[in-house]
């Protein structure tokens, strides 16, 4: 993160622990890598579901690419903390960078599905309670196949997070699921 | 304007009477709160009152109508062991009636993927309810976290197709929360702002139309949920929430439009927090009028106007309550204030 990123730390106080949370304009390169991701996975232009300026917000290491609201500007420069604004566009953890779900969801909606895969009832919950996800869980797999994909649960064929495949593991890795937000955020 | 705080502490102070005392201990309250209710209610009806603080309340699952049917949802919530009922007056949320002992309300499938906010009470939607009564365009919510409230606003906004919620709050870890919510609800339209409230009007260069203030307060109507509170609140706790009630209402009804409306609400039944508040805010600045719901959702209880050695303006009356013996409910008071 850049040195000039401002860092406020504050207590949890019910848990006592120390939150550490960033919030600045996307860097160039993250938004870049994003709209990288989206192309190769999807084929569709990024442009049209990314916007020119988007934010990034840091709770610990859990961050979060958003869309700007235009009014914001004018609160930032009032000096007013805005800490976050707009639709969810992709999550950047450990050095990695995802689509966010609302984003999968989007583009699923308009081109059609892609890089996902159908997973089975049982599968999903265990997903969303952090785990990965065995071969046998899935139901069906969305081409192109390119190591990362959307999971979708059959109940709903709703997108519930991201998965990477390991050949080493055998399994889906868990890159993030909806439970985060409730296990990150509170 | 400024009201200090032993000034404060002399209007709100009250000296138990013996009865006051007695009940006190049986039901473990602090005596000033119990002679408060004899004073409002007479004996008979604050002993029903405190016998209904005992009483579980039942907790509310409101839809995400953005992303799924409330039929569907409650289709989805009974399969797996709940029992819910509709709540007549608000469309898409419902009581739950039981609960299985696996999944909890917020550990279900449909709670991760957004499907439904879990309030503990049904009374927190009357105030968004009546504030967004035919209205669509921005709102201010000034103490937002953790976010019931301002999801639910912008929730009705998204569906009539214009307005943003900017969800203020002070406290960061509360609005963590609060953003885990709108991401897990997939919210587009709400911007979450950190500061005091008390300032927001030097940093916001802008007005509002509504304006939202649930006020840090006693929590005295929560006591069903939490015992603690019968204790926890001295006469001079008591005056310094109200004096920062004071502060919050009267630095955000500036924030207002002409016309526009800011909605008072706390979760408490204390006069000293509410209709002596709203009574000393219209009172020490001009052009601001409490004025009536625009629509019925319940058989509200109206404000109280003559409190002990009290006398407030008969507007006071347009605020509403809601009484836990009454509408088993929460104990919540909600005054609309309009700028002229």
């Amino acid at each position: 993160m850049a040195s000039h990123t401002r860092v406020i730390w504050v207590y949890d106080m019910p848990s006592k622990k120390r939150i550490k949370l960033r919030s600045r304009r996307t860097p160039l390169k993250l938004l870049k890598k994003l709209k990288t991701i989206i192309k190769r996975l999807y084929n569709v232009n990024p442009e049209e579901y990314i916007p020119a300026i988007t934010r990034l917000t840091c709770i610990d290491e859990f961050c979060i690419i958003h869309s700007e609201i235009s009014s914001t500007q004018e609160l930032r420069i009032s000096g007013l903390r805005v800490i976050f604004e707009g639709s969810w566009l992709g999550v950047y953890t450990h050095g990695l960078i995802t689509p966010s779900t609302l984003l999968a969801r989007k583009i699923f909606r308009d081109q059609g599905v892609r890089a996902a895969i159908l997973v089975a009832e049982q599968g999903v919950k265990a997903f969303l309670y952090g785990n990965d996800i065995l071969p046998e869980s899935v139901i069906k797999i969305y081409p192109p196949s390119i190591g990362i994909y959307a999971v979708i649960d059959c109940v709903d064929n709703e997108v519930v997070g991201f998965t990477k495949w390991s050949s080493e593991k055998g399994v889906y890795v868990n890159l993030y699921d909806l439970g985060i937000f409730l296990r990150i955020l509170g | 304007m400024r009201l200090e705080l032993y000034e404060i502490y002399r209007d709100i102070y009250i000296e138990p009477t013996r009865e006051a005392y007695e009940l006190a201990l049986e039901y473990g309250y602090l005596p000033y709160m119990i002679q408060r209710y004899i004073d409002i209610l007479g004996y008979k009806e604050a002993l029903e009152l405190i016998r209904a603080f005992e009483k579980p309340v039942k907790p509310v699952v409101r839809t995400n109508t953005l992303l799924v049917t409330s039929s569907e949802l409650k289709n989805r919530l009974q399969q797996l062991g709940f029992k819910l009922e509709e709540i007549s007056w608000a469309q898409g949320s419902f009581w739950v009636i039981e609960k299985p002992k696996s999944p909890t309300l917020g550990a279900t499938h449909e709670y991760l993927k957004g499907y439904y906010y879990v309030h503990r009470d049904a009374s927190s939607l009357i105030p968004v309810l009546l504030l967004l009564y035919e209205y669509s365009g921005d709102i201010l919510d000034a103490c937002a976290a953790p976010g019931g409230k301002a999801t639910y606003a912008a929730q009705i906004l998204k569906q009539r197709g214009s307005g943003v919620v900017y969800a203020n709050d002070l406290v960061l870890y509360r609005l963590r929360a609060l953003i885990g919510h709108i991401m897990r609800m997939k919210l587009d339209n709400i911007v979450v702002t950190w500061s005091d409230a008390r300032i927001l009007y030097s940093k916001l260069k802008r007005k509002f139309n509504r304006i939202l203030l649930d006020s840090p307060c006693s929590g005295e109507g929560r006591i069903s949920i939490d015992p603690s509170r019968k204790r926890k609140t001295s006469i001079l706790d008591l005056a310094i929430l109200v004096k920062r009630e004071i502060e919050l209402l009267s630095s955000l009804v500036d924030l207002l439009e002409p016309g526009g409306i800011l909605a008072y609400v706390t979760c408490s039944i204390a006069p000293e927090e509410n209709e002596y508040v709203v009574n000393y805010v219209i009172r020490a600045k001009s052009g601001f009028k409490l004025i009536e719901p625009p629509i019925k959702l319940l058989n509200y209880s109206k404000g109280i106007i003559e409190y002990r050695n009290l006398k407030f303006s008969e507007e006071v009356e347009n605020c509403i309550r809601l009484w836990p013996h009454i509408h088993g409910l929460f104990g919540y008071t909600i005054c609309l204030v309009r700028r002229e």
